[in-house]
């Protein structure tokens, strides 16, 4: 099946920030990820990172299948975000909050999705935050706010399923209330 | 008799033997006094236990995951400036932990399901109250003044019961004590708030906005009196839901809301919830100071998802996404 026309959702984000982590969380079989050891340790330390993609599944009860991708963190993979993500249910960003370039990822990311698809519902998870009362993250919907993108951020952590199944939730609840045809699909 | 499953958690290495001794007087209890307590204990493991039983200042990643599963933690404190009740400070007397498990015990009865973070308002203390909103007005003024510095205490009427820093932005309360915040079954209107000391070991803090939120949301049915039944409002930007652990009909209303400005009869009826939980919602919403009158701002621009269909349409599949997920309906 071509790639635009699958029931997708898509895990976006710099290296590092939990995507693969949040597929794991929720996909129904072990996600397919395609890592190789990290050698731009300048810009993450962690030890392998993804250089393709990550791919999960969730088969619902009717055979239906619904993708989850993980998007490569680096840069020079960044013409894989707009084949992904066409004809996607809706981009989950997940950002690195203790990352000192935590803003500019956000606004990067954020800017390109939001060019991609502006109605495509985006959902942003920020994870290693020492923010107990999210002031922190006051400074992220301020940055968003000032381009015109209106976009649920919410303090997360990755590892917790609960936390991906929050984003998740609020993703369909976004493409609920823009699609008049799938309302009363939560009553 | 009701069994009741409690877990003692050792530290992984002993940093202080007095922490080991007081884990295993505490054990010993258990053991000693098994059928002198209105309920039986039994130790289990920690993923099953409805009590969990760890020593001040324990690290374990797990246990903040435990708590927000609805477990109590109880905390051994070996420390002279120990933690609020239900804490023990060791050395302590096998009276005072057989007293501490049967004030558990009665939070536990009084909590029913404790893996139910938070509920949608039944018979609702905030109804019989008064003033319903004196609480939440406290609450928007105290944000208003910014004091990050101070703390106050509320007391009911034993005991202070919920420590709240003085900007609004943080509180900190027992599990039982947050668990009835969050099930709007703790009367905050009947509390009297007084300047304070945060309690020092005390309970952990928690983000202000998760009070407010349910302050709010359980305050009372009907429309918040800042607000008016005939405006539309919409939510300009979303409140931190990570932070405040919603009920998914919260976030049905949200969306709606971000989606088009609404007044609460039409948004009920675009996010398939009562008018009460619209009500409700909004009030929520305009404490998290995220929503506006549709006429001050401009109006999003409508849009329009272009996503691939799925077979059956979107509500069904999206009724099967949540079931498989397990996601809350």
């Amino acid at each position: 099946m071509p790639l635009d026309q699958e029931l997708k959702i898509v895990f976006a984000g710099p290296m590092g920030a939990g995507k693969t982590t949040a597929i794991r969380a929720i996909s129904d079989i072990p996600p397919v990820s395609t890592e190789v050891e990290n050698n731009d340790r300048a810009a993450c330390g962690k030890e392998s990172t993804t250089v393709a993609l990550d791919y999960g599944q969730l088969l619902l009860e009717d055979g239906t299948a619904v993708r989850l991708y993980g998007t490569p963190g680096q840069d020079r993979f960044s013409f894989m975000w707009e084949i992904l993500c066409r004809g996607a249910m809706g981009v989950v960003l997940l950002i690195d909050g203790s990352s000192a370039t935590a803003v500019a990822d956000l606004r990067t990311y954020a800017e390109n999705f939001h060019r991609l698809n502006p109605s495509q519902p985006l959902v942003i998870g920020v994870g290693r935050t020492a923010d107990a009362d999210g002031r922190q993250l006051d400074e992220y919907v301020r940055v968003l706010t000032s381009r015109g993108i209106v976009a649920p951020v919410f303090n997360v952590d990755v590892r917790q399923r609960a936390d991906v199944l929050l984003l998740i939730e609020t993703l369909l609840c976004i493409l609920e209330a823009q699609l008049p045809e799938a309302n009363h699909a939560a009553s | 008799m009701v069994a009741r499953r409690i877990a003692l958690v050792k530290p992984a290495s002993v940093v202080d033997e007095k922490i080991t001794h007081a884990l295993q007087l505490f054990g010993s209890v258990l053991w000693a006094f098994q059928g002198t307590t209105r309920s039986t204990w039994i130790l289990v493991d920690p993923e099953a236990a409805e009590v969990i039983v760890v020593h001040e200042g324990n690290p374990d990643q797990r246990i903040p995951a435990w708590r927000d599963a609805g477990k109590l933690i109880v905390e051994i404190s070996v420390r002279d400036n120990p933690s609020p009740a239900p804490a023990l400070v060791y050395p302590f007397r096998a009276s005072q932990a057989l007293a501490l498990l049967e004030r558990l015990d009665g939070q536990l009865n009084s909590q029913g399901d404790p893996q139910q973070a938070a509920a949608a308002p039944s018979a609702g203390v905030a109804r019989q109250n008064p003033e319903p909103w004196s609480f939440v007005e406290t609450l928007r003024t105290i944000a208003e003044v910014q004091n990050g510095e101070a703390w106050l205490v509320a007391r009911d009427a034993q005991a202070p019961c919920l420590w709240l820093r003085a900007d609004g932005a943080m509180y900190a309360a027992e599990q039982a004590t947050i668990q009835a915040i969050r099930r709007g079954t703790l009367n905050l209107a009947s509390l009297s708030l007084q300047k304070g000391v945060r309690p020092e070991g005390g309970p952990g803090s928690r983000a202000g906005t998760e009070l407010s939120w349910f302050a709010a949301y359980h305050a009372s049915a009907s429309l918040a009196p800042w607000l008016k039944p005939a405006v539309r409002y919409r939510v300009t930007r979303w409140p931190n839901f990570g932070l405040i652990r919603p009920l998914p009909s919260h976030i049905r209303v949200a969306a709606a809301l971000a989606s088009a400005p609404a007044h609460a009869d039409e948004v009920a009826a675009r996010a398939s919830v009562s008018v009460e939980e619209a009500t409700r919602t909004l009030n929520a919403l305009a404490v998290a100071n995220v929503l506006v009158a549709a006429g001050d701002v401009g109006s999003p621009v409508p849009t329009s998802v272009t996503t691939v269909a799925p077979r059956g349409g979107f509500a069904a599949f999206l009724s099967n996404v949540r079931k498989h997920l397990g996601l809350g309906v």
